[in-house]
């Protein structure tokens, strides 16, 4: 990944998570190994369309564990009190800000577009298959490890000025 | 004097959280209003008396500029100010606002403090009313995560 885009997702996600979720995240410089990711459980997959010159897609996998503790923050009620689509909003609400926030720090014309964020429960994520993109991020959390997964944005030329 | 305020995003979640920042602002709202996109809050404000518009930009349906170009051309709604409150932030899109006549800008990730500086700065303008006039005491109103 380009050293500047690197800089900005990093820069990104920690403000979005600092401001917004109240969890601090800590940039692996790394892919960690599997003991630090095994048997990890359930996780939210977020995705978001990312539209230039050509389209692609952003990636985000939280564990469950970070999803309702994000989720519990933002909202400002107990965990215990949270519902499945409640989280999942959140997470969908997450991926539009990290990615539109990443956009207002690198596409000064203001040229790129987002689509509407989906997000959904998965399970059996396993992060082998995404250590093969050139572009991949990944944050230690008290809550588990969050992949993203920016290749969309790497791709893209105007966001390279 | 109370201000009917309506929020259109098409996170129900973003929509509670803003909510709850609007009210622990201290600024006095009669109604609170919802809709997830632009064609839901056209809706509201054809049947009910909205003093001040929060909206997203990227949403389903009808996105928050196309909202904003129907409240300006309207001469029934070009008098309520709309508040964008969205993660679009690249200067051009900023300005593109601007241009339509957009009354007031948060970007997100936001602090509760900006939403309400903006805000008060809006109602200020379209109401002609005084700041120490539109906020209420708030009292002993407690958040962990959002402290005024």
């Amino acid at each position: 990944m380009k050293d500047s885009l690197q800089k900005a997702v990093y820069a990104t996600l920690a403000e979005i998570f600092g401001t917004m979720f109240f969890v601090p995240i800590e940039p692996l410089d790394e892919f960690p190994p599997a003991e630090s990711w095994q048997g990890g459980g359930d996780s939210i997959e977020a995705v978001i369309g990312f539209n230039h010159q050509e389209s692609g897609k952003v990636r985000f996998y939280f564990p469950l564990a970070l999803a309702r503790k994000v989720s519990a923050n933002f909202m400002g009620i107990k965990e215990s009190d949270l519902e499945d689509r409640q989280v999942v909003d959140t997470i969908k609400e997450c991926a539009n800000m990290t990615v539109g926030c990443l956009l207002g720090k690198i596409d000064f014309e203001g040229v790129c577009s987002l689509d509407i964020p989906e997000a959904q429960e998965i399970t059996g994520f396993s992060p082998e298959q995404l250590a093969v993109f050139p572009d991949l991020c990944v944050f230690e959390t008290e809550f588990g490890l969050l992949w993203v997964d920016c290749a969309a944005v790497g791709a893209c030329e105007t966001c390279q000025k | 004097m109370a201000f009917n305020i309506m929020v259109v995003d098409d996170s129900e979640t973003m929509r509670s959280v803003v909510k709850r920042v609007v009210e622990m602002s201290g600024v006095p709202v009669g109604e609170f209003y919802e809709a997830a996109d632009g064609r839901q809050a056209l809706a509201i404000v054809e049947k009910e008396w909205v003093d001040v518009i929060l909206s997203d930009i990227n949403m389903p349906e009808m996105g928050g500029m196309e909202l904003l170009k129907e409240i300006v051309s309207n001469d029934d709604f070009k008098r309520i100010p709309v508040i964008f409150i969205t993660t679009e932030s690249s200067a051009a899109r900023m300005d593109a606002a601007d241009k339509l006549g957009v009354a007031g800008y948060v970007t997100k990730p936001f602090v509760p403090e900006t939403i309400k500086a903006v805000l008060l700065d809006v109602l200020e303008k379209a109401y002609k009313v005084k700041r120490e006039d539109l906020v209420q005491e708030i009292g002993d109103v407690q958040d962990d995560n959002f402290d005024f």
